[in-house]
């Protein structure tokens, strides 16, 4: 009953803010700068959580997330402009998820065996082998690019996009799945003496978190609509991994909040240019300094928890009163 | 009685040093085995060949869990455990960040029946499997009187309780063969006795068969009934604790030989 219930608090969560930002649109608050802002939040939400499975929960260190946003944001490219049509484009997302899904086992049952450094630097490779082929490919269109891809999703479809992948990737966590990785990651041998296979597991997560990145490479070619393999260099998965640092590594509600703040930091110092980057430099510094866990450390927003606080509080205070 | 663990001449070498040498022992089914020695003689190294964690140079480790023999000894640590054969370690290895109750459950993710899509889509079936997981958990952890520090971290806990945590963790995955390596160290008496309790429940509640690794001979002579004694990596006695403790050999290798003592 308590579960039923506080998935029901989550779902009108998610359906207000969709209203909410469907009011403001409709009242001209949000004009197509912010509703951009938006979209490039919600890109940046999916990518993140994803990456934030990788390495907060599996303790992977990947470096090559923008790899497989390039594998979505091409196949959508390329199947879209056969077919411009909205089935076209969900067609598209399945097939970025397939391709992105082959390139992960093939990249990840070598190189997750590898620890910390190394797979970072395999990774990173990874990304640069996508990129390099995409880059001398014809379908793909070489260096560049692709350009004049119908738009085919707005920020309704984005919004929608981020609930379910997020849904997705917070239940896999909260399960006997993100339980065992949480092993792995604390004593991979005391988890191997146990039973759990840990390679099985870390690919399980690698996998997911890489099949969102897919998804979200397909919305930003057709909101972006036009794609170079320069969008999915390192400095791509860079700027992400600063994502999930900031937010708290391991911490799902902290890449969110980290993926907002960072969003609109993004548009409302745009006029400044280039002194940006110098910015988010000072602040990423200053976070290492002063939180190194990040901002939201392990903290989860959790209405279960919550609920159980107000619960025990009430009961203090009428102590003979029934438990909900 | 069926012999359950079999090592046929194990030996382990590290670069020139052989540190297990043509080892042989065979355990028999539902038996609580010691296997005992001074410092550096070998044991642990000799327990990781066992166990997969590190496995013999040559030699064979045959397990016989249900009338067949089969060779484990270059399996992984894993697929043995899978097998039925689970250890406890030296130094304690629990999960410290997660509960107790969560270290149980983590022994118990193979038996999960729920599905990749039951677990994105929190359908009836995967509730259902937690709340069997959650209710198997509670019970047990009150076998092993675990269930009131069932929501404390294991790094918080005492060590005599890390240590149980941790038999209970093994047993959880339901072995046929448990390896307990130094359970005892660094426990205080009341402690050691409550342990060796608790192993002996091991055997005649839960059916294992229990090899323990120890230091403490109180504990040894009291709970095993077949001990084997290592001296630099070779198998100098083997027999029961009357045998052990009037062995000649045995005695040289912890206080010395005679013609030491007379040199004196």
């Amino acid at each position: 009953m308590k579960n039923l219930k506080i998935r029901g608090v989550w779902l009108v969560l998610m359906i207000a803010g969709f209203y909410l930002i469907n009011f403001l649109v409709g009242a001209g608050v949000i004009d197509s700068f912010i509703e951009n802002m938006i979209v490039t939040i919600g890109i940046n939400i999916i990518l993140a959580v994803g990456l934030n499975l990788i390495i907060g929960y599996a303790g992977q260190f990947s470096l090559g997330h923008a790899g497989f946003m390039a594998i979505g944001a091409y196949t959508t490219a390329i199947i879209v402009a056969k077919l411009p049509t909205t089935i076209g484009f969900y067609v598209s997302i399945f097939a970025g998820i397939a391709i992105a899904v082959l390139f992960a086992l093939i990249i990840g049952i070598p190189t997750l065996r590898l620890r910390g450094d190394y797979l970072a630097i395999a990774t990173m490779g990874a990304a640069e082998i996508i990129r390099v082929i995409i880059n001398n490919l014809k379908i793909t269109n070489g260096a560049a690019g692709m350009f004049n891809i119908p738009n085919l999703a707005s920020w309704p479809t984005v919004y929608i996009l981020v609930c379910v992948t997020t849904i997705i990737i917070v239940n896999f966590s909260r399960s006997r799945a993100g339980r065992a990785l949480q092993a792995i990651r604390d004593d991979e041998i005391a988890a191997e003496s146990v039973g759990i296979t840990p390679l099985k597991w870390k690919l399980a997560a690698f996998v997911l978190g890489t099949a969102t990145a897919s998804v979200a490479g397909s919305l930003h070619a057709v909101y972006i609509q036009t794609i170079t393999p320069g969008d999915f260099g390192i400095m791509s998965s860079v700027s992400l991994l600063i994502i999930v640092v900031m937010g708290g590594v391991g911490s799902y509600t902290g890449t969110v909040v980290a993926a907002v703040i960072l969003g609109v930091l993004d548009t409302a110092l745009q006029s400044l240019g280039a002194l940006r980057m110098l910015i988010y430099a000072v602040i990423l510094i200053l976070i290492m300094m002063f939180k190194p866990s990040g901002l939201l450390g392990h903290y989860e927003l959790s209405f279960t928890k919550i609920w159980d606080k107000i619960s025990s509080r009430s009961n203090k205070i009428n102590p003979k009163g029934e438990q909900s | 009685m069926t012999k359950i663990l079999i090592a046929q001449d194990v030996s382990k070498v590290f670069g020139g040093l052989t540190a297990v040498e043509k080892v042989n022992i065979s355990i028999e089914k539902g038996q609580i085995a010691a296997l005992i020695g001074p410092n550096g003689a070998g044991k642990t190294t000799f327990f990781n060949a066992l166990t997969g964690v590190a496995p013999a140079t040559t030699g064979k480790v045959l397990f016989n869990p249900n009338g067949t023999e089969i060779d484990i000894t270059k399996t992984g640590p894993g697929k043995i455990a899978k097998m039925g054969i689970v250890r406890t370690f030296q130094n304690i290895r629990l999960f410290d960040q997660m509960t107790v109750s969560e270290n149980i459950k983590i022994a118990l993710t193979k038996n999960y029946r729920e599905s990749f899509l039951d677990t994105i889509l929190r359908t009836p079936k995967f509730m259902k499997e937690e709340e069997r997981v959650e209710d198997w958990t509670n019970d047990f952890l009150k076998k092993f009187d675990l269930y009131d520090v069932k929501d404390v971290q294991a790094t918080n806990l005492a060590y005599g309780m890390q240590r149980r945590v941790e038999i209970a963790r093994a047993v959880a995955t339901e072995p046929k063969v448990i390896f307990l390596d130094e359970p005892a160290a660094g426990m205080n008496p009341e402690e050691t006795n409550e342990l060796s309790k608790l192993i002996k429940r091991l055997q005649t509640e839960f059916g294992l068969t229990v090899v323990l690794i120890e230091h403490d001979m109180s504990l040894v002579m009291n709970l095993a009934e077949k001990i084997y004694v290592l001296n630099h990596g070779k198998l100098i006695a083997e027999g029961s604790a009357a045998d052990i403790q009037a062995d000649d050999a045995v005695i040289e290798a912890y206080l010395g030989g005679e013609h030491h003592v007379k040199s004196r």
